[in-house]
């Protein structure tokens, strides 16, 4: 495997700028397949806008942001989306689920919109049924959002964003809404489910306990990325 | 695509979208009705006109086809248009021999019966005063449809005799068609404002539907957009996906539109409410024409629908694009023109009329601007002097969605331009029903004039249709003078006055200190009588009698000529005020040609409307417009329903007892609208007041206003009750969460 493959998640110079505020300033980091980091930093350091900006969503004033080896700033909204689609998992704050559908059809999205994408629902239902056992709520696929706990839509937005086995998961503080014993279950099955996959996981997080899971963790601060603070692995 | 068809389906069916999916599809379904009778309406006047050309007899007018045998008939240019009981009647007169066939009859009906429509029959079995019209006459065939311009046409077809004044030989049925407008009747400058007012009517509520429809669930759908766009479709993949959601509403709801277009057409040959009838034919638009109105609803409301699900980024507060100032100066200048149309009017002429639709176009288009922000300050002056908290809350929460009170104010210019419409249809329907009968009732009796062109009355023919009648005719005398024939009491009653010095002998009448024409030695009196030494006569001063007494010779009734005289009269005839129209419709009866002439009232009477074709349009125009804004105004009850709700648990967490927050809930849902609708009502009767200040004609009863205050007021305690159980059910579920 060449050294741009094992890169999973890679930005350069990474600038943001609305009107004369510079939210983002020349950020770089790369992530490597199966490596987990975490992203902290006070409130309004940029955090969520440099994981918009690595998931697509946003495009930055300056810098590149590659996605397995494709960058997704000198393209257009289709071609990133696309990217996005086959090879990122996000975990965003507050319910993410769609109430019409139920978490099973919810979990199944991904796949159902893929490229590679499933011939039929019963090959749909094969596929998310093991992922939504191993996250313990296949006994709530059947069920609307708002039918199921707190700690359960979590699981569910998780699993929808490790389904496809993407390249990366990219999640902004997952667990906000969860109680400490929820929240490290829920951050252990994450990152659990993206090693095993392969996946890069960079997660953003207040929490020390999330950030002790991670092997290594960055700061913000300021819009600019600061240097590790430590480098280990769990 | 599979996937994006069933996300559709499942957002379309799903709970938060269910309601507007309802909503839309009604509102597509009766826009797509609504812009095919819009197709159909021009179609079906086209057709109606073609078929009066067709029944229009082809007269000869020239002087050497006087002494041509056959068919015969009256002048066209005679204008025999008057409506009885609301009912415009055709009668049509023949006299000698003919092919009337395509008249729809056999033969030319014998002298003493009448051929009738079918609805004409029903009309003279059930109505007294249109029976009086052909008292004395039997109905002795039906014309049948190919005689009809609309299945519910009022047309007989009777026989005189030959020889009557102004009858011309027929040369056959049929004259060439004018070109193919809308209505061909030479009112183009009233057709256009007709146009308007229908397409505003319609437009403006189907515009207000599709954007309140559209937003309905739009919240959910941009919630959906911005989760979708984050597993990964592209923006044009998401809106693909809120269109395909939209046309699985629309499409079908425009195809059962459609359908329901063509149920009706097949069903009903009328417009409910008026005399506008059409054949399923004439009204039947081509495949064509349905299916690109059809597809033209549905991709509007398809990309309405996909817009309003946009994925927009945070909201910017929004400009005003148009300063305060700016704004109230709109509403005054729209207010000044409606108060000064009347004066300018007085003072110019009637030609500056126009002033007053550039009035309610400014003042609607103010009342839009200025509307939120009046009703933002009662807002803020009952806040201050609020004493319960229920009252607090409410009015701050009744004004805190924008949207809803700029939906409120357009719905508010419906108002304006419904109250307008009204005014203005009185105009055009020649007076009120109501300001008729309040004008009618207001005299005991009522003074009308009689010409007859066909020369076929005579007093005794109208005393015997007439008995109850004071009755006073006047003529020429065989050497052009004028001579009243009648007793004094006669023109006592004519004049309501008591005559001093009325002799019941040859007198001269004089009004006032009006010279009197010399008067000629002697008079052959239309009897034949001589009176000689008319010039001793002494004078009759007269008040309150017809300015064309003045100086004729006053003479008993029993010199006056007899019917074929060739000494045309006039016949001025006094009735009891409730028989006034039982009277003319029997004197009706009597001949072909009459012409009735009530002075003043006639400028108010409902009877003479010649517009029928516009008002029904009009009426048709409101009609499917109301429907759809009452549509329009349940769907943003619906979605002020569930906004409210959430806010009211949340006061309930903040342990609100349920009395102030039903009394919060009644203001913040009704506040707007009451002072909207209170607002608009005001400005409704200005603009009604204006058009009555130019045309004595325009008259709106209270029951406009009754109907409005009492839809308002219904509307609102719908809207209480709707959304109050819906909070209901939101304070049930936080008070379980307080517990």
């Amino acid at each position: 495997m060449s050294k741009l493959a094992e890169l999973a998640i890679s930005a350069q110079g990474v600038t943001v700028s609305r009107g004369d505020t510079l939210v983002l300033d020349g950020a770089s980091l790369t992530v490597s397949s199966g490596e987990v980091v975490g992203l902290m930093g006070p409130s309004g350091s940029g955090k969520t806008t440099l994981l918009a900006v690595l998931a697509g969503l946003l495009v930055p004033t300056s810098g590149d942001v590659s996605i397995g080896g494709d960058s997704i700033t000198r393209v257009g909204d289709r071609r990133r989306s696309a990217i996005r689609l086959a090879k990122l998992g996000l975990v965003f704050q507050g319910d993410e689920l769609l109430p019409d559908l139920t978490i099973e059809e919810n979990v199944s999205l991904p796949l159902r919109f893929g490229r590679s994408a499933i011939g039929s629902t019963t090959d749909s239902r094969e596929m998310v049924r093991p992922v939504l056992e191993q996250l313990e709520i296949d006994a709530i696929a059947e069920r609307l959002p708002e039918e199921v706990s707190g700690g359960q839509l979590q699981r569910a937005a998780i699993a929808r964003a490790i389904i496809h086995r993407p390249l990366g998961v990219l999640a902004d503080e997952p667990t906000t809404s969860l109680d400490g014993e929820a929240s490290r279950n829920a951050m252990s099955l994450l990152i659990g489910l993206a090693r095993a996959s392969g996946s890069a996981v960079i997660v953003v997080t207040h929490d020390d306990a999330v950030a002790a899971g991670c092997d290594r963790v960055l700061t913000l601060s300021d819009g600019q990325l600061r240097s590790p603070l430590r480098d280990h692995r769990l | 695509m599979r996937a994006y068809g069933w996300l559709a389906l499942r957002s379309v069916v799903g709970r938060d979208g269910r309601w507007g999916a309802v909503v839309l599809a009604l509102g597509a379904a009766l826009i797509t009705f609504g812009a095919l009778v819009a197709l159909a309406v021009p179609q079906v006047t086209q057709a109606q006109e073609r078929r009066t050309d067709l029944l229009t007899p082809r007269i000869d007018l020239s002087e050497r086809s006087q002494n041509q045998p056959g068919l015969r008939t009256f002048d066209p240019n005679v204008d025999l248009g008057r409506r009885w009981e609301g009912h415009q009647i055709t009668r049509t007169y023949f006299a000698g021999n003919g092919d009337v066939s395509d008249l729809g009859l056999r033969k030319l009906p014998a002298r003493g019966t009448v051929a009738v429509s079918p609805a004409l029959k029903r009309l003279i079995q059930s109505n007294d005063i249109v029976a009086d019209i052909y008292r004395g006459k039997r109905i002795s065939a039906t014309i049948r449809d190919v005689g009809l311009v609309e299945p519910h046409e009022l047309r007989s077809v009777e026989q005189v005799a030959s020889g009557l004044p102004l009858q011309y030989p027929v040369d056959g049925f049929g004259i060439t068609a004018g070109p193919n407008q809308v209505f061909d009747d030479g009112n183009g400058r009233l057709n256009a404002v007709v146009a308007l007012i229908a397409a505003v009517t319609i437009v403006l509520p189907s515009a207000l539907l599709l954007w309140i429809v559209t937003r309905l669930s739009a919240p959910s759908r941009r919630k959906t957009s911005i989760v979708l766009h984050r597993v990964g479709l592209s923006r044009r993949s998401t809106w693909t996906i809120a269109a395909m959601a939209g046309g699985l509403i629309s499409v079908p709801a425009s195809v059962v539109g459609c359908v329901l277009f063509n149920i009706v057409v097949n069903r009903v040959t009328a417009i409910p409410g008026s005399n506008f009838g059409f054949f399923a034919d004439d009204v039947s638009l081509p495949a064509w024409k349905q299916t690109i109105a059809t597809i033209a609803v549905s991709l509007l409301t398809v990309c309405a629908f996909a817009f309003a699900s946009k994925e927009m980024g945070p909201r910017r507060p929004r400009r005003r694009w148009l300063p305060m100032g700016l704004r109230v100066a709109v509403l005054t200048t729209g207010i000044a023109l409606l108060c000064a149309t009347s004066l300018l009017v007085r003072a110019v002429g009637p030609n500056v009329g126009f002033t007053i639709w550039a009035g309610i176009g400014l003042t609607g288009l103010g009342f839009v601007l200025v509307a939120p922000a009046v009703v933002r300050m009662v807002s803020d002056a009952w806040a201050k002097r609020a004493r319960s908290a229920g009252t607090l809350v409410g009015s701050k929460l009744m004004v805190t969605h924008r949207s809803a009170l700029d939906v409120g104010s357009l719905l508010g210019v419906c108002v304006i331009l419904y109250l307008g419409s009204l005014s203005f249809m009185s105009i055009l329907q020649g007076g009120n029903s109501d300001d008729w009968n309040a004008r009618i009732s207001r005299q005991s009796h009522i003074p009308f004039t009689v010409n007859d062109l066909a020369d076929q009355l005579t007093r005794g023919r109208i005393l015997k249709t007439v008995p109850t009648a004071k009755l006073v005719s006047l003529s020429e005398s065989k050497g052009g003078f004028p001579v009243v024939y009648g007793s004094c009491a006669d023109v006592e009653g004519i004049s309501s006055n008591e005559l001093v010095g009325c002799t019941g002998h040859p007198q001269q009448i004089v009004i006032g200190d009006q010279p009197a024409e010399k008067v000629p030695d002697s008079l052959t009196l239309g009897d034949g009588t001589k009176v000689s030494e008319v010039g001793v006569l002494r004078p009759l001063h007269a008040r309150n009698v017809p300015q064309e007494f003045h100086g004729a010779i006053l003479v008993g009734a029993e010199h006056a000529p007899p019917a074929g005289a060739e000494l045309s009269s006039t016949f001025y005839v006094v009735v009891r005020s409730p028989q006034l129209v039982a009277s003319m419709a029997r004197i009706g009866s009597v001949t072909p040609l009459p012409q009735f002439d009530l002075g003043p009232l006639d400028y108010h009477n409902p009877a003479t409307t010649r517009f029928p074709k516009q008002l029904a349009c009009i009426g048709l125009a409101a009609s499917i417009g109301l429907v759809i804004g009452a549509l329009g105004v349940a769907g943003l009850i619906a979605a002020e329903a569930r906004r409210r709700s959430r806010q009211l648990r949340g006061l309930r967490i903040l342990g609100s007892p349920r009395s102030q927050l039903l009394l919060a809930h009644s203001i913040a849902t009704v506040g707007a609208f009451v002072c909207l609708g209170l607002a608009s009502l005001m400005l409704g009767a200005l603009v009604a007041w204006t058009f009555t200040s130019i045309d004595g004609r325009a008259y709106v009863s209270a029951r406009p206003y009754i109907a409005i205050v009492a839809a308002l007021l219904g509307l609102s305690s719908l809207v209480v009750w709707a959304t109050w159980r819906d909070a209901q059910r939101s304070i049930g579920r936080s008070s379980g969460i307080v517990a």
